[in-house]
């Protein structure tokens, strides 16, 4: 039987509301697949990695109610800064996306990985971000909190995810030469003594999200043990 | 007056015999024990069906009209460790295959289904301040919630997996 396949598709600069809707649509599109065998084997290859930066920025959260995590008021945070505040169907805290963050969103069928789980699908994502920012000399790790840090003390890639029948949605968020400021707003994923960082912090220079993103395929590919191949956007993914 | 003692003694076991009865609420429950072989659940009343597996790893385990659903081990172990449970109400309604709880593990908020259609009776309250409750013991002490199903729960959950077809089932997914 041949190796499950992800398709990757750049969404580029996306605000988080269409990112959603496709994610979703993609999602309902495997879990109504599974009814028809033939269908069923075409999900197998045609796993999904949707990579985007969003833009505008936004506060996200998980299931769980984390409002205490939000420094200011939701109605603050729109008459001052902007900033909108959306609730998601994601397990974990409150996070930032915005632009110059790199995040992707695997909606893949776990079934197709001998059914490992979630706790292992979480552990490869973890492995893939930190084999990707040691590539460029920035050596992470994990702690007991669910993310990729440095120095145990500021964390680098936020993770949080949802699992659905064994089909994933949302993803990881991955700091590649985002602004940094907008975390002052929120106690990110909750963690009230230690901070962020992004790759071009850490290396004293601009590192372009496209330098990122080979390096992070090839690892996620032997990770995973999938063929990934690049794959052009569906006519309604396509910005609008 | 022996007359008296035997009507006080029979008072007596009337009144223990009712507190034997197996009570519906969280405070008396005992937790479901399953016979390892068989897979039916050891209960004190003996028409227990035996448990059954959908392919998303849920277990469902009917006693009259309460259906008991719940997680495998397999699944709990699949998960990682459970930091949250969000339980249904008490009183809801659920179709077959839609979503009736969610539990999270390493930020991950993971769905689960309803085999069957029913009516949510009683939900394990210990999941709340205990999730890892489904970890230690995901098929007996962990159990999600109760339902009350109607006739139709037989036709709902007949293509089910029983323990060895379920068994089979896992281990054949590592392919």
């Amino acid at each position: 039987m041949l190796r499950p396949r992800i398709l990757v598709k750049s969404l580029d600069k996306r605000s988080y509301s269409d990112s959603f809707s496709i994610q979703k649509h993609r999602f309902d599109t495997m879990l109504a697949n599974r009814n028809d065998p033939v269908s069923a084997e075409h999900n197998r290859r045609n796993n999904m990695l949707y990579l985007v930066e969003h833009d505008p920025e936004v506060f996200t959260m998980g299931r769980r109610d984390t409002s205490s995590d939000l420094l200011v008021t939701e109605e603050k945070l729109k008459s001052d800064h902007n900033i909108e505040l959306v609730r998601t169907t994601r397990g974990g805290r409150i996070t930032w996306h915005g632009p110059g963050q790199l995040v992707g969103y695997p909606i893949i069928d776990l079934h197709h990985f001998q059914n490992k789980g979630v706790e292992w699908y979480v552990q490869s994502l973890q492995q893939s971000i930190i084999d990707t920012i040691n590539h460029f000399g920035i050596k992470g790790g994990t702690t007991s909190d669910v993310g990729v840090w440095i120095e145990n003390n500021r964390k680098i890639c936020a993770i949080g995810v949802s699992a659905s029948r064994w089909v994933t949605m949302h993803g990881f968020a991955l700091n590649v030469n985002n602004n940094l400021s907008s975390y002052r707003h929120i106690i990110p994923c909750g963690i009230s003594d230690k901070g962020v960082t992004s790759m071009s912090k850490e290396l004293n220079r601009k590192v372009e999200i496209s330098e990122v993103v080979p390096v992070l395929l090839n690892n996620m590919q032997r990770i995973f043990d999938v063929d990934m191949e690049m794959a052009p956007l569906d006519a309604d993914e396509i910005k609008k | 007056d022996n007359c008296g003692l035997r009507r006080n003694r029979s008072k007596m076991l009337a009144a223990t015999r009712l507190s034997q009865r197996p009570q519906l609420s969280a405070q008396h429950y005992r937790p479901a024990a399953f016979n390892a072989t068989s897979g039916r659940m050891i209960s004190r009343r003996s028409y227990a069906s035996a448990v059954k597996y959908t392919p998303e790893h849920e277990w469902i385990s009917v006693e009259g009209t309460t259906a008991t659903v719940g997680i495998s081990d397999f699944a709990q172990n699949a998960l990682g460790e459970v930091v949250y449970c969000d339980l249904p109400s008490v009183k809801a309604s659920v179709a077959q295959k839609e979503v009736l709880a969610s539990v999270e593990s390493v930020k991950t908020a993971s769905d689960v289904y309803s085999p069957v259609e029913g009516t949510v009776i009683e939900v394990n309250e210990k999941l709340r301040t205990e999730p890892t409750l489904l970890n230690k013991s995901a098929q007996s002490e962990g159990w999600i919630a109760k339902l009350q199903v109607k006739d139709n729960y037989k036709d709902q959950i007949a293509k089910l997996m029983d323990e060895s077809a379920y068994k089979k089932y896992c281990e054949g997914l590592d392919h």
